[in-house]
């Protein structure tokens, strides 16, 4: 089991990070998205994959994504990017996440001097 | 997709918990494309067609769960779920409002314009109460009966339930029926009158309510069929 099966509410706010911070890099659709979130973190984050798609649309109207069709292969692929919104969320986010892992790693530390 | 519920049954799942249609068809084509790609990527590695499927199917979730995902964001869900009571009682009965007033102010307009053709002729009693009728059947008829039927169409395509679009059926049923339009036309001079106004009188209560129940009857018929169909899928 993951530790987002094990623990949903921990997670809050992480998927959204995740999303924000591969999409800073480059276009990317959901499958690309969901296949580096489960290579990066060596599957430490597998949600159900689906549950990408609700979060991205989500992100997109608040106008933290933007996204654009593209034809494939006789089909439309969805395509996703970071807008400029998205972009000063994501520094708010990652800022504030590093302070918790700051936070953290004293607690943890303090009790590994113990 | 084996092992997985059909683009149609996803497609309806999302669209009873309240998306609009077209957020759905793309909702559909993603988690479709995934599916496609986590399959592909499970036969590439060796795996046979059965396993790969149910390897897909772990990899994406159960779509009940993603189905549910969205029906927990309401900025996802359509207007016509947010506010019903806007989308299938006030919305409709503007529209009526405004089709009505359009209607005739119309022909306030092509009365001006076609008044001294009209100054010399003299037509027919026959013909000015045909006219007059022509008019109070496309106001007071044809239109509200036009935009119950589009209130009706919108219900379905958004799964709504059937009482919500009856309610504003028969707002428009009683607005139509509480309505009068007059159009006369006689040619010479004064070549004609148009008039309406709104009003209730004690002593038209059952015209006035057999008016209004036979809208709504009217508009409601054929959504009757489209209900119980979309109940028997929900069903299954």
């Amino acid at each position: 089991m993951t530790v987002a099966a094990k623990n949903p509410a921990f997670m809050s706010g992480v998927p959204e990070l995740v999303v924000l911070r591969l999409l800073a890099q480059r276009e990317m659709y959901g499958y690309e998205i969901a296949r580096l979130i489960r290579t990066l973190t060596n599957d430490a984050l597998s949600l159900g994959e689906g549950v990408l798609y609700p979060a991205l649309h989500a992100m997109e109207h608040r106008g933290l994504v933007r996204s654009r069709p593209v034809p494939h292969e006789g089909r439309t692929r969805i395509y996703y990017r970071l807008s400029a919104k998205g972009q000063t969320r994501l520094s708010r986010l990652t800022a504030e996440w590093q302070r918790l892992r700051a936070g953290l790693e004293g607690i943890l530390g303090a009790q590994d001097r113990a | 997709m084996p092992d997985q519920p059909s683009s149609v049954e996803i497609r309806e799942a999302l669209l009873r918990a309240g998306l609009a249609p077209r957020a759905a068809r793309r909702a559909v084509l993603e988690i479709e494309d995934h599916y496609e790609r986590l399959l592909a990527e499970a036969l590439a590695r060796g795996q046979a067609t059965e396993e790969a499927g149910a390897h897909a199917s772990l990899r994406l979730g159960d779509v009940q769960a993603i189905v549910a995902d969205y029906a927990r964001r309401p900025e996802l869900l359509a207007w016509s779920r947010r506010w019903p009571a806007l989308c299938f009682a006030v919305v409709p009965l503007l529209c009526y409002a405004a089709l009505f007033a359009a209607t005739l102010g119309l022909l306030v307009a092509l009365g001006r314009a076609l008044d001294p053709y009209l100054r010399g002729i003299q037509l027919s009693p026959q013909a000015t109460y045909r006219i007059g009728l022509t008019a109070q059947i496309l106001l007071l008829w044809l239109f509200p009966l036009l935009v119950s039927f589009s209130v009706g169409l919108v219900a379905h395509r958004r799964r709504a339930a059937l009482w919500l679009p009856a309610m504003g059926i028969l707002a428009i049923g009683i607005l139509a029926s509480l309505a009068n339009v007059e159009l006369t036309i006689t040619g010479g001079t004064p070549s004609g009158q148009v008039g309406a106004g709104i009003g209730f009188s004690t002593d038209t209560v059952p015209q006035t309510l057999s008016h209004a129940l036979l809208l709504t009857a009217l508009a409601l018929v054929p959504l009757w069929p489209l209900s119980r169909r979309g109940r028997q899928a929900e069903a299954r």
